[in-house]
């Protein structure tokens, strides 16, 4: 099922709930409605394509607090937050704490339908950047120290003469190793090979930075 | 007599009685020299108290006309202690309160009885230059040895007094209009989010119901002949004309609450940086009052060194206020002597100051505390239930909470927090 797409849905009012779950599944994904913030908690699947349609103001957790939580949490899934005209403030603090986007209610299914498949393929995009990620991150990891010591000269735009100088090998040895680097990459040039790998770095470096909210 | 039997008796020279009888007069005149200066005395203290009182004290007979005076006539009334005296007490007063001065002391000489009580009358005073201003006075009655009567009275300029009270009923009347004005805002806001939520079902129900309509035609026009789809499709066009009207229709309704509730509520409150302990300040005197009425002590611990916050200070006061006055009916089945009222603030980390007013009643229920703040929810039988959400609304606004917990010994405590300036 890799191309499951799932809207999750939660609102504490039932005549909400229903509604938002006929118009996603007319636009073809898999619904999944909860009444409080907890139980979403309990049956969200971070793995699979999906994004959130929440309900900003309910008794219990509010979508606000459910959001802080995620943000917490590491959970990056993309977040549409439903809000009552009374509720524009908390709207506000919602897309400062990086919500998708808000929908003023009462919407209509048009906009509902369009804010759901943007929300969904961005969440498809970050999934796939992460397999991505995750691949070059195990490669990097599976490279042996010395073809790491050249792919680090790389990185900072050697040439095989200098690299040969400052590791005391031959040339003929260095390209040798960066063959090897390239192949264990699973890269056919040079240019992709440091776009991949610097592309990687910073965004590992962003999720380090990330403060703990 | 007794004198002439000694004078007659003079012949047989009892020195013996004599002398007793030198000592009795002796004795006797030491005694009036004692009266005599006991009384001066006392007209000497009666007159440093009626020289240096503030108030003006008269004295007058049963004309009311004016017997005695004392300096503080000058100062209140504009007329002199001498010239006073003989003139009618009434002329420090306005005619309506002279028919009322004249008839007490008639109704007094007739029947030997006060009608109403001579302590801390107030009325109007009126001034020389022309002015009347509020008095207080209190009226004694003094019968003389010869069967009639002297009034003394004590008369006080109540104007300050009077002012101070004036300001506390605006204030409290202001308080009660904003209580309104927040009411009906609070009204219209709960209402506004309990029918949105009924509204966004119509409309997406109505769209998704258009668009079903539509993909089944689709459908339809595939499998069936023209002929029976061209009916079919004035069917679905009329059915879909009036989804789609369904959908408008809510989306209007919800415009009209909308509207309905910017008209009552400013969106935006003013906000500036400004102290908790002036806040507090500003607000004691409401706090105070709330507090007098329902026999309760006020504590308040509020110091001048936290950091400022952003608020629109009115509101915040709006807020304790109500959290005192609701502390305050909390406490009313318990013993005067334990019911206390406090209110503290306290820097509480992560940029945020935090209010409490506590209260020593009996506590909240687990029920009353998940539900206190929402619109309409109230545990009194007079209450409208918005008090609390009106407090809610007012804090969130301010980027802060409000909760309720009970206190371990007894009693209940509200808090809310403010950031502190420079961290909005």
């Amino acid at each position: 099922m890799d191309n499951l797409r799932i809207v999750y849905i939660v609102d504490d009012d039932p005549a909400v709930r229903q509604a938002v779950s006929i118009v996603a599944r007319a636009i073809g994904v898999e619904v999944r409605a909860f009444a409080r913030a907890e139980d979403f908690l309990a049956g969200y699947d971070e793995a699979t394509t999906g994004c959130l349609v929440l309900d900003v103001r309910m008794p219990e957790t509010s979508g606000i607090e459910l959001q802080r939580t995620l943000n917490a949490a590491g959970v990056r899934i993309p977040i549409i937050m439903m809000s009552g005209h009374a509720d524009v403030r908390m709207a506000v603090e919602a897309m400062s704490q990086g919500a998708f986007t808000f929908l003023e209610k009462p919407f209509r299914m048009q906009e509902l339908s369009k804010t759901i498949e943007k929300a969904l393929a961005k969440s498809q995009a970050a999934i796939e950047s992460a397999r991505l990620r995750a691949d070059i991150r195990a490669r990097l990891d599976s490279l042996t120290h010395k073809e790491r010591e050249v792919l680090d000269l790389i990185l900072i735009g050697q040439t095989n003469r200098e690299m040969a100088q400052a590791l005391t090998l031959s040339l003929r040895a260095i390209e040798d190793r960066r063959s090897r680097v390239m192949k264990r990459m699973g890269m056919s040039s040079v240019v992709d090979l440091v776009s991949a790998v610097k592309s990687m770095t910073t965004a590992e470096d962003k999720v380090a930075m990330k403060p703990a909210e | 007599m007794t004198k002439t039997k000694t004078s007659v008796k003079a012949s047989e020279v009892d020195h013996a009685a004599l002398a007793s009888e030198n000592r009795r007069l002796k004795s006797e005149l030491t005694q009036l020299k004692a009266a005599d200066q006991f009384v001066r005395e006392r007209e000497q203290v009666l007159q440093i108290i009626l020289d240096s009182a503030t108030d003006v004290i008269v004295t007058i007979n049963e004309q009311s006309e004016i017997v005695h005076a004392n300096a503080a006539a000058y100062q209140t009334f504009g007329y002199s202690a001498a010239e006073l005296t003989g003139l009618p007490l009434t002329i420090l007063m306005p005619e309506i309160a002279k028919e009322r001065h004249h008839a007490d002391i008639s109704t007094f000489l007739r029947t030997g009885t006060q009608q109403r009580s001579w302590q801390g009358l107030r009325f109007n005073g009126l001034h020389r230059d022309g002015h009347e201003f509020p008095i207080e006075m209190s009226f004694g009655a003094m019968r003389r040895p010869d069967g009639t009567y002297r009034f003394t009275g004590i008369i006080r300029d109540i104007t300050k007094l009077a002012e101070a009270e004036e300001i506390k009923r605006q204030q409290l009347g202001e308080l009660a209009h904003r209580q309104r004005l927040l009411s009906v805002g609070e009204m219209a806001s709960g209402l506004a989010h309990e029918l949105n939520q009924p509204l966004l079902a119509i409309c997406l129900q109505a769209d998704a119901a258009a668009e079903r309509l539509q993909r089944m035609l689709g459908a339809n026009s595939r499998h069936t002949g023209p002929g029976v789809c061209e009916t079919d499709e004035a069917a679905t066009s009329k059915l879909q004309t009036s989804l789609s009207e369904i959908a408008n229709q809510a989306e209007r309704a919800s415009r009209v609450i909308r509207s309905v509730r910017s008209l009552v509520r400013r969106e935006e409150v003013p906000r500036a940086r400004v102290s908790l302990a002036k806040i507090a300040t500003d607000v004691l005197p409401i706090c105070e009052h709330c507090c007098d009425q329902g026999g309760s002590q006020l504590v308040v611990d509020v110091s001048r060194s936290l950091p400022d916050v952003i608020a629109e200070e009115t509101l915040i006061g709006q807020v304790i206020a109500n959290l005192v006055q609701n502390a305050v009916t909390a406490m009313k089945d318990i013993p005067q002597s334990n019911r206390r009222v406090a209110i503290s603030a306290d820097e509480i980390g992560n940029n945020q100051i935090q209010v409490s007013v506590s209260d020593a009643g009996e506590g909240l229920s687990a029920e009353a505390i998940d539900h206190l703040f929402e619109s309409f929810y109230t545990t009194r039988s007079d209450g409208l239930g918005l008090g609390l959400a009106i407090c809610r609304s007012i804090i969130e606004t301010h980027g802060g909470h409000i909760r309720a917990e009970n206190v371990p010994d007894g009693g209940a405590v509200f808090s809310f927090t403010l950031p502190v300036s420079g961290t909005v």
